[in-house]
């Protein structure tokens, strides 16, 4: 694409967006294009996360919940940190920018009218995502809509948000035209239809909440006649044990009425997105080895600010019991009049 | 191409110091405020470590995988 030549039918394989985001990079740094765009896309990510957290919860716990979410040890090898997921170039990348970004959007922006300045960014960045993985349009098209609904939008300016959001993915069909002479075509082995039947499968969820999410011990070689193969890899719960207090957090957001709205719908649409994958082929025990929690990498926000808010109101309630506890202690003052 | 590029940006960054060079001493002037630097210093901690990581993470870690687009599924 650098060099102005079309992707071959087999390279249709993946979307452009990649792509393209590598040919630009080339300009930059030729001998390894992927490396700038990388780090600006996890640089965006950084700051959208830290600007949210901040309103959500604080700076401090902003620190806390950003630690626990991109602060690791330099060594991508579970991927149970999600900026495991910047040291490779991955297309899932642009799903957890784009995460980041409606985590921002859905803090600061859901009390005002979005300016067109926002709604433009909204649609091309839902776009680009759209772009990149396909998939991922039954993600952006719920949260966008919920955005606008709540933001009451006018449906004009919806509507310019929705058209630029389907522009972006025109390139990938122009593209399809030139190369398969088809604007149908997903370019892989397999049609959109199969590779759909792949999904939403609740024997899956069920094996995958197992190996994948709480450990890959669990893990059992289909295949009864070899020997067992190995997981190799940790799952996420037994590489961050600390996300077992995550679903704490989650559930207080739910409950909790000073949690805004906004943070709600970001948390359903973020649940939804993990089920979603984990109840797909693309993941397995076995899949661990091939990093495969970066599907659900970007549903790692909610569960890492689910884990910071378990901390805080645990300590806010602790705080309040010891308050409480230290004044029923504390010896009364004898009434004078009855002296 | 690339170093065309980088020319361009770097007189253009030129043209916009000097047409902006009133506007720039102030925006300094009230960014070392110290509520200013109260506010952001959190955020440039973060991403020094980040960046930090990221570049250990993209350069020095040899337990990843090779790197390229075949990855990128």
């Amino acid at each position: 694409m650098h060099s102005g030549h079309l992707p071959t039918p087999g390279q249709l394989h993946f979307t452009i967006s990649y792509s393209i985001l590598g040919a630009i990079g080339l300009f930059i740094m030729p001998s390894d294009p992927f490396m700038p765009i990388a780090l600006a896309l996890f640089i965006a990510s950084v700051v959208f996360c830290f600007l949210a957290a901040r309103k959500l919860l604080g700076v401090i716990w902003a620190m806390v919940f950003m630690a626990a979410l991109l602060v690791w040890d330099g060594s991508a090898i579970t991927f149970n940190f999600a900026s495991e997921l910047f040291a490779i170039p991955w297309n899932n990348q642009v799903l957890f920018f784009t995460f980041a970004f409606y985590f921002w959007l859905f803090i600061t922006q859901i009390k005002k009218k979005p300016s067109w300045k926002i709604l433009i960014a909204l649609a091309f960045i839902s776009g680009y995502c759209f772009l990149t993985r396909q998939e991922a349009i039954l993600f952006i098209i719920p949260t966008v809509l919920a955005f606008l609904l709540v933001t009451k939008t006018s449906w004009k300016k919806s509507l310019v948000v929705f058209s630029l959001i389907l522009f972006c993915f025109t390139l990938q069909l122009f593209v399809n035209f030139l190369v398969n002479h088809t604007v149908f075509s997903s370019g892989r082995e397999e049609s959109y239809s199969k590779i759909s039947r792949g999904y939403l499968q609740p024997s899956l969820l069920k094996r995958n909440i197992k190996e994948v999410i709480i450990g890959s011990s669990f893990y059992q070689n289909p295949d009864t006649a070899k020997p067992p193969i190995a997981a190799d890899r940790q799952s996420l719960l037994q590489a961050a044990p600390w996300l077992w207090l995550a679903p704490i957090g989650v559930m207080l957001i739910f409950i909790l009425k000073r949690y805004p709205l906004g943070l709600k719908i970001f948390t359903i649409i973020s649940i939804l997105l993990m089920l979603f994958y984990l109840s797909g082929v693309n993941m397995s025990g076995q899949k661990l080895r091939y990093h495969t929690l970066r599907y659900i990498s970007s549903g790692f926000i909610v569960l890492n600010l689910g884990l910071a808010i378990t901390i805080k109101e645990g300590i806010g309630l602790g705080g309040v019991a010891t308050k409480k506890l230290i004044k029923s202690i504390k010896p009364q003052e004898p009434d004078k009049g009855t002296l | 191409m690339s170093s065309f590029i980088i020319t361009m940006g770097v007189l253009h960054a030129n043209i916009v110091l000097v047409m902006k060079q009133e506007k720039l001493k102030r925006l300094l002037a009230t960014s070392f405020k110290k509520e200013n630097v109260k506010r952001w210093l959190p955020l440039v901690v973060l991403l020094v470590l980040a960046i930090g990581s990221f570049i250990y993470g993209w350069y020095f870690d040899m337990s990843k995988p090779h790197s390229g687009i075949g990855w990128a599924d």
